[in-house]
Formats: structure tokens, C-alpha cells, sequence
């Protein structure tokens, strides 16, 4: 069992390039997790240092000028520390504020912000949630991404989750509650990568489980129910 | 040197003489010894505080003449250059707008420079989907590149030696990762560029994340 991130893709990440919805996922498992977060830091730290020693590029006349130029245009709040402004950024660039935090660190596209709290604060029953049986409802998240589906998934207590194969990678992050399987138990926070061989049903825990299910192939059920999964699972 | 280089040496050493808090210049063309490389790190640090707490353009503009054209280099990576120009100028900004949220005591500031350039990156790969090419003007721009303004500015740096923290992989290994995970080449222009077979690039790469993997762990524990 590997409830942690891998320092390949730990590197990709620390670079930006993971997509969307992993980007996520990584995102909030770090937040959880201080090893992981650690390595995040020490990639992050050696990408800067490489930054630092790497070949300069010749900068355009005038852009000192015309970059003060442009902060003197930035609405300035009481404490000297200028808020975003939108309309400074003419560019095809989303900007969100960051706000005052270290949030810089989190690798993820700055309009995934929110969505980002709003799962980290367990801040989704307003979500529209779609029931697939009595015990399993999904949102499917909308990030844009190339490769990835995104669902959030939630599962009553001791649900069992019917039998399924990964026909792509899956990689689940478990957001509140738990779930087991053959590999063992997963707990809120855990980051859990499969590959297409694995099949597994796995079996909710007494609290529940609400977990973000990023897969890029469909997933396939191959029990009794999976016909049925398979027609309303919106993968 | 030319104009432009000379312009920013000159500026550059007119604002240090006259500043009276920090007394010592960040770059050192006129043959006194280069700032060791933790010297360099609390300069920049100090230049980060100036500009939170006293707004300070001068601060600012050191700053901006040290990193400006590495940052530059890094979206270069993803973007036209003009296009890495205008994403140098939005790092910068936001260097501005967020120099009160640095914590020094958490990261070198060529850490959170390059988280902020990581992050403008993220916003526009998701916009633009440019996933690894190039544009044109991106050969043309790197003979431009050459030009002395970097030169001078490079070689003031010269001696320091600043080891990279991928201190636990040979030379060889770190090449090729940095080529793979930082410039996000492909392994078959990896191989290219440093004139390696595939097979080698590919064993490379697994014999340096068995290190990583190894001394990262060890690190969290
Ligand atoms: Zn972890």
C-alpha cells in the first residue's frame, strides 16, 4: 500500500507540470501530510537554486521602467501591500488573489483556488451531488483537464463499493472517512494510486467516505450492479 | 559591455553608494571579491524586507536586475520570448504586491521567486495549453540572448559557487534531471541536447529517482 506521492511525480508537480485535476490532489494531500510536504519543499528549494545559477536572459529596454510604471498604477490597501488589481493584468492570464497566506506553495492553477479550500474545508454539500444508488452519490468536477476526469465521490458507512477494474490510472485522494480494500485500510488524507490491473472492491468504513476519484479511462464495474454503475457512473 | 549593460551597472552601483541601510553592493564589477553564496541569499532577503516594510524601489530594482533575466529564461521554456518578457513582468508584480507574505525563515528567496514564476506558469499553461513547444522566435531570440548586458551580469556571479541541492546526484545524473523535471524536455531532446543515447538518458533517469527517492525519504524522516 502507498498512501503516499511518488518523488517522480513529486517532481513534475514542483514544476507545474501535473495536470489539473492530480495537481489537486496532490495539493490537498500535501497539505495533510508533512513528509510529503517536505519533499515538496526540498524539490521546490533545488528548482530555485537552479533558477538562480541558470543562463540569463536578455531583458528588454525600459522594462524596469515600465514595470514601476505599472505599480504605480496598483491600488495600494492601508498597509503599503497593493490588492490585486484585474485590470492591470491585460493579459489572458486568470488572476485570483492569493490572499495573505503561504499559498504560493500550492502548485495548482490559481482559479482552482477555491475549489481547492472548498474541499480542504469539507465545504461541499452544496455541490450537486447526482445519486448513483441509495449509498453512492458523485459530483463530476469541472478543471478542464486534458487527461483526467474528476468526481468527488461519497459513500455511506459501510457501503460496498461494487467490484470494479481501473481500465486507465485512477488515483484517489480520501478527502473525509475511510475505505478498505486488499491493500488495506485508507485513511482521510491518504493519496492512493492504481493501475489498470488492479480490481478491487473496496468496502466503506464506519463513518463514511468522501473521496475525490480522478480517472482517466472510465471506471468499469464487474460485478451484478456494474451495468448499472457503468450507465450512470458519469466518468 | 554595451549601453544598456553599462546603463545598469552604473545605476545600479549610483543607488548602492547612496543607500544608507544597505551598504554593500550586489554585484561587484570593479574587482572586489563576489558575495559568498550565503551573503547572497541575505542580501536577498534583505532586499525582500525593504520592499515589504519601506517600499523600496531601489531594493526592488536589485533585486529585479539579479532574477529578472533568469525568470525570463525559465518561461522562455514554455513561451515565445516576448511572451516570457510579459511573464517576467507579472513576477515581478506579484514580488511587489506579496513581498509581506515572504517568510524568510521558510525558503531562500530564489525559492519563492521561483514558486511565483512555478505559478504564473500553471495559469498559463492551463490558458494557453502549451504543453512543450517552443515558439519560432525562440531560436532566433537565444543568439539575442547572448548579448553582453547577461555576460556582465553572469560572470560577476562567476565564483560564486552555488551548489544545488541536488547535491546527492553526480553531475551526469543531474543534468539529465534537471533537463527532464526543470526544462521539461522530452527524453528523446534530453538525449539530444546532451548528446546521450536514449537508453542512457532513460537509465540515468531511474538510477538518479532511486537516489532522490532515498534522500528524500531520509530527509522527511
Ligand atoms: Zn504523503
Amino acid at each position: 500500500m502507498n498512501s503516499h506521492i511518488d518523488t517522480e511525480l513529486l517532481l513534475n508537480y514542483s514544476n507545474g507540470n501535473v495536470e489539473p485535476a492530480l495537481s489537486l490532489a496532490i495539493a490537498l494531500h500535501q497539505k495533510q501530510c508533512k513528509p510529503c510536504r517536505q519533499k515538496i519543499a526540498a524539490i521546490e528549494s533545488s528548482y530555485g537554486q537552479n533558477l538562480e545559477l541558470s543562463e540569463a536572459s536578455r531583458i528588454e529596454n525600459n522594462s524596469f521602467e515600465r514595470l514601476t510604471a505599472d505599480l504605480d498604477k496598483l491600488p495600494t490597501s492601508d498597509n503599503g501591500v497593493s490588492k490585486t488589481s484585474k485590470s492591470l493584468y491585460k493579459k489572458n492570464i486568470d488572476i485570483v488573489d492569493f490572499g495573505e497566506d503561504d499559498t504560493l506553495s500550492y502548485a495548482i492553477a490559481a482559479i482552482n483556488r477555491p475549489l481547492f479550500n472548498q474541499l480542504s474545508d469539507f465545504n461541499y454539500d452544496d455541490f450537486e451531488w447526482q445519486k448513483l444508488s441509495s449509498k453512492i452519490s458523485s459530483v463530476a468536477l469541472e478543471l478542464y483537464d486534458p487527461s483526467f476526469k474528476v468526481n468527488l465521490l461519497r459513500f455511506s458507512p459501510h457501503t460496498k463499493i461494487p467490484k470494479h477494474t481501473h481500465l486507465g490510472k485512477e488515483f484517489t485522494y480520501v478527502i473525509k472517512g475511510d475505505f478498505k480494500d486488499h491493500k488495506g485500510k485508507h485513511n482521510a488524507g491518504d493519496f492512493i494510486a492504481c493501475d489498470g490491473s488492479d480490481e478491487h472492491k473496496p468496502i466503506v468504513g464506519t463513518s463514511g467516505c468522501v473521496c475525490l476519484a480522478i480517472t482517466d479511462a472510465p471506471l468499469h464495474f464487474t460485478g451484478v450492479l456494474g451495468p448499472i454503475f457503468n450507465r450512470y457512473a458519469s466518468y | 559591455m554595451n549601453m544598456q549593460a553599462q546603463r545598469q551597472v552604473n545605476e545600479n552601483l549610483v543607488y548602492w553608494s547612496a543607500h544608507t541601510i544597505l551598504r554593500q553592493p550586489i554585484y561587484s564589477f570593479m574587482g572586489e571579491p563576489s558575495p559568498s553564496k550565503a551573503e547572497q541569499a541575505s542580501l536577498c532577503k534583505q532586499y525582500i524586507h525593504a520592499i515589504a516594510f519601506e517600499q523600496d524601489k531601489n531594493a526592488y530594482k536589485a533585486l529585479y536586475i539579479y532574477f529578472a533575466p533568469k525568470v525570463k529564461t525559465f518561461f522562455k521554456q514554455h513561451a515565445s520570448a516576448s511572451h516570457a518578457e510579459e511573464m517576467t513582468h507579472e513576477v515581478f508584480i506579484r514580488v511587489w504586491q506579496k513581498a509581506k507574505t515572504y517568510q524568510a525563515d521558510k525558503a531562500n528567496v530564489s525559492t519563492w521567486i521561483f514558486t511565483i514564476a512555478r505559478n504564473l506558469k500553471i495559469d498559463l499553461l492551463r490558458q494557453k495549453r502549451i504543453v512543450e513547444v517552443k515558439l519560432e522566435d525562440s531560436q532566433s531570440d537565444l543568439h539575442i540572448a547572448e548579448d553582453d548586458v547577461h555576460e556582465e551580469l553572469v560572470s560577476a556571479y562567476d565564483k560564486i559557487k552555488l551548489t544545488n541541492n541536488f547535491k546527492y546526484l553526480s553531475n551526469e545524473q543531474k543534468n539529465v534531471i534537471l533537463k527532464v523535471y526543470y526544462e521539461d524536455k522530452s527524453h528523446q531532446l534530453a538525449a539530444q541536447e546532451l548528446g546521450l543515447t536514449l537508453g542512457v538518458i532513460k537509465s540515468r533517469i531511474r538510477s538518479s529517482l532511486k537516489v532522490l527517492r532515498h534522500h528524500l525519504r531520509n530527509q522527511s524522516e
